[in-house]
């Protein structure tokens, strides 16, 4: 028979499971991700008491699966990609005739999901956390700085750069499947 | 009109705006810093194609959330949950644990009891012989699983008909070079079935057992050994118990001191 903390850890965080492991997903392959839910449950249930009440749940989920990304990908002593200091060039946008709303619309609407998770995948880390939390889990900007300990200015200026950078990315990517196609025309 | 090409002020007025524009595509910015965006944002072109490409890719990846799961996925996740918090809470040590229970992985398939038959002698091999006397096991402090492999690797006797190069009908989880498996069989280990080998290495004969992961990493001693290490070793009295993880469960290994193979001979079957 359950007891009410498993009955109420089971209640408030069931609903997001399916939707942490997306998160953990965009993060990583499958294993890998499955690893990480299974961890941060692991944490969740181990620190589920100190949840507090008013606390978003699934925001408080994010913070864990953060850490227990960061703790793996040390372990492993994978690279971690840095943000560059550097902003993506105005130069970029104003000579590419790709990069006006509409043809940019164009291009954001047919560029396949895979593609779309490739591109946010080629962000540095810090940006890729930001795009991801905000764009893709919808958290607000609190919920972002509370998630990866940051102040909420550096949430801004990081989402700001990281959707420049994800907008250049996809650009190039739509005019390198332009050159594609007629080349295959030719 | 400006153009963002503009030296001095407008430049730096421009860089330092454009860390702010995503506050603006979310409405997450107060009235005046609004104001002073939306000022900016009459002169400059750059920046109001920027808010617009913003605007574009946050409804488009606001769509990339949707997580469609099988069935079986959505099993996978309950048993996930179950098995976590049907765990003593104090129990979770902070050690990453990729290397914990995963319960999509524990539904595998044991491999049925396999005997190795051959041509050569009946040997019967007293393990009791080679390691007498000793019942109890100082050292394995409390780790069921340790307790277990050594109480059999003391107590059991087997006969078994002996294939002179090992049997190539089984795969143990780990070999070496020289170590020639003899046969297998299921038993229990910490609470759980494990399938046990009994493997001649020289002049030595080991257990070697593949454990339920559930079980294998249970203990906080062994999981910060493998966490940092890679393995755990204990030696216990005059025997040597070997943790290792392998892909979706654990081995322990257990054999006279000395008798257990170097780390640079181990090969994994399983991981290859």
């Amino acid at each position: 028979m359950q007891s009410r903390r498993q009955r109420n850890f089971h209640r408030q965080v069931s609903p997001w499971l399916a939707r942490l492991l997306g998160a953990a997903r965009r993060q990583a392959g499958g294993a890998a991700a499955e690893d990480w839910l299974q961890e941060t449950l692991l944490r969740a249930w181990r620190d589920f008491d100190q949840l507090e009440k008013e606390q978003a749940v699934y925001a408080w989920l994010l913070k864990i699966l953060d850490r227990v990304i960061a703790e793996d990908i040390r372990r492993e002593s994978r690279r971690c990609r840095l943000a560059p200091v550097v902003n993506a060039d105005d130069g970029f946008f104003e000579s590419c005739p790709g990069a006006e709303p509409g043809p940019f619309a164009e291009t954001v609407k047919s560029q396949t999901e895979s593609q779309i998770n490739e591109a946010i995948e080629s962000l540095a880390d810090e940006y890729r956390k930001v795009v991801t939390l905000r764009d893709i889990e919808e958290l607000s900007y609190r919920e972002i700085a509370y998630v990866l300990d940051l102040p909420q200015g550096t949430v801004m200026s990081r989402l700001s750069r990281g959707r420049r950078l994800l907008a250049q990315r996809l650009i190039k990517l739509e005019m390198h499947d332009d050159d594609v196609q007629l080349s295959r025309n030719e | 009109m400006n153009t963002i090409n503009d030296n001095g002020y407008w430049a730096q007025l421009h860089i330092h705006l454009q860390d702010r524009l995503a506050g603006y595509v979310d409405g997450e910015l107060d009235a005046e810093q609004r104001t002073v965006i939306e000022a900016h944002l009459a002169g400059c072109r750059a920046c109001r194609a920027d808010v617009k490409r913003q605007q574009l890719l946050h409804q488009r990846l606001r769509n990339q959330s949707q997580v469609s799961l099988s069935a079986s996925q959505d099993g996978m996740l309950d048993r996930m949950i179950d098995g976590v918090s049907g765990t003593r809470p104090e129990h979770v040590s902070g050690v990453f644990a990729a290397l914990r229970v995963f319960g999509h992985r524990i539904a595998r398939v044991r491999e049925p009891l396999v005997l190795a038959s051959g041509w050569a002698v009946a040997l019967l091999l007293a393990v009791a012989i080679v390691i007498t006397g000793h019942v109890d096991h100082p050292g394995s402090g409390s780790i069921p699983m340790v307790n277990d492999v050594v109480a059999e690797y003391r107590n059991i006797e087997l006969d078994i008909h002996h294939q002179g190069g090992g049997s190539d009908r089984i795969t143990p989880p780990v070999s070496w070079p020289g170590s020639h498996v003899l046969t297998t069989w299921q038993t229990q280990v910490g609470g759980a079935p494990a399938q046990a080998y009994a493997v001649r290495s020289g002049r030595y004969l080991l257990f070697q057992y593949r454990v339920d992961e559930g079980v294998f990493y249970r203990n906080p001693r062994v999981r910060a050994a493998l966490a940092s290490e890679g393995r755990f070793d204990l030696r216990s009295d005059r025997l040597d118990v070997l943790a290792l993880p392998v892909p979706g469960s654990g081995v322990l290994m257990v054999g006279p001191a000395g008798s257990l193979p170097a780390a640079n001979q181990l090969q994994n079957p399983a991981a290859t």
